[in-house]
């Protein structure tokens, strides 16, 4: 038999060349890492809330675990900072069609993080996992509006 | 027949391992030359499409089987335990799927035709029928990797497109191409054929 990298090599290798970017070239408004260098497969991840919503002015912290099969699995991620949102739940898991059913290898930590920025300026009611969020951002998006804001003050600055 | 793993990368499995096995046995020396080689240039035109580095790890992982074989020191026990070892053909079908996604870019004008039926527009379709984890291909996905590779496949149905005598219908993909493998297609799943 010849000899190959196993993919747990490769998942480190990966996830080294994804740290090496992030570093290189930082996407706007939002930084990652790991939390403790002995663990490569855990990070941590802090988003800004982006200016033309709610959210603005709030700093967002997030959990990133990636799984041993990476990139070939999505990683996990979800909001360690309460938010007010109807697509995050309240355990700050977050329903997003690109950490689920239309993962690819393709995509990159940065990428997933910018998916998330822009899930915080365009949510997606249709799809919810917090139903009563979405009913109140379909109908009354003043009060949507109001109390995304007051939890971001709250919880997030 | 040669069954595969029913997860919905088996079309690219089946059709990498049947490109392996035509390349090691019944392929001309210069037909093995051509294929490496538009193997070999494929990452240089993945980068300069708009992908990234990180198809970097698909590529070797594709490239080491392929360059055993133009080399002349691969057996066929070598190539079954390559397509045996799941982390080694995940990096194999990504890397299909790759190919498949850089083909309908660079030919976006013309494969919208026949995409926009699903709603979908070529760079949708690229990220969720093409290079999601897992998806299955279709005719569109199957004509974008032959026509990258120039090579043509035959495709063996099983299921309703079947003639009205009970005997399966089978297609070349392009049509009049010289197959390099014979895939049997029941719904929803591919296996590779042997004559």
């Amino acid at each position: 038999m010849k000899p190959h990298l196993s993919t747990h090599t490769m998942a480190l290798r990966r996830i080294q060349k994804e740290l090496q970017d992030l570093a290189k070239d930082p996407p706007a408004n939002c930084s990652a890492g790991p939390r403790d260098e002995s663990d490569l497969y855990r990070w941590q991840a802090t988003l800004v809330g982006p200016e033309d919503s709610p959210y603005a002015g709030g700093v967002f912290t997030l959990d990133i675990l990636f799984p041993t099969d990476y990139p070939f699995k999505p990683p996990k991620i979800q909001f360690t900072t309460k938010i007010y949102h109807p697509n995050v739940n309240s355990n700050g898991g977050i329903c997003l069609d690109i950490l689920k059913s239309q993962w690819s290898p393709a995509l990159t930590i940065s990428k997933v993080l910018l998916s998330i920025c822009s899930l915080l300026t365009d949510p997606n009611p249709d799809d919810p996992l917090v139903a009563s969020i979405a009913d109140v951002y379909k109908t009354n998006r003043a009060k949507y509006d109001q109390t995304a804001r007051e939890w971001t003050t709250k919880y997030a600055m | 027949m040669r069954t595969t793993r029913p997860d919905g990368n088996c079309f690219y499995r089946g059709f990498a391992f049947g490109l392996c096995e035509w390349l090691m046995t019944l392929a001309e020396p210069e037909d093995v030359t051509r294929v490496v080689s538009v193997f070999e240039a494929s990452k240089a035109d993945l980068l300069a499409a708009g992908f990234d580095e990180f198809i970097d790890d698909f590529w070797a992982m594709t490239m080491a089987p392929l360059r055993a074989i133009k080399g002349g020191n691969y057996s066929h026990d070598d190539l079954l335990a390559c397509f045996r070892d799941q982390e080694r053909t995940e990096y194999i079908v990504q890397f299909m799927r790759f190919l498949v996604s850089l083909h309908l870019a660079k030919n976006a004008d013309f494969f919208q035709f026949f995409i926009e039926g699903s709603g979908l527009s070529v760079d949708e379709f690229r990220r969720i029928e093409v290079e999601a984890v897992g998806r299955d291909a279709d005719h569109v996905q199957i004509t974008a990797l032959t026509a990258y590779l120039d090579l043509a496949v035959r495709v063996v149905y099983l299921d309703q497109s079947t003639t009205a005598d009970g005997a399966a219908s089978e297609i070349v993909i392009p049509d009049g191409g010289r197959p390099v493998c014979t895939l049997l297609y029941r719904p929803g799943h591919y296996d590779v054929l042997y004559e």
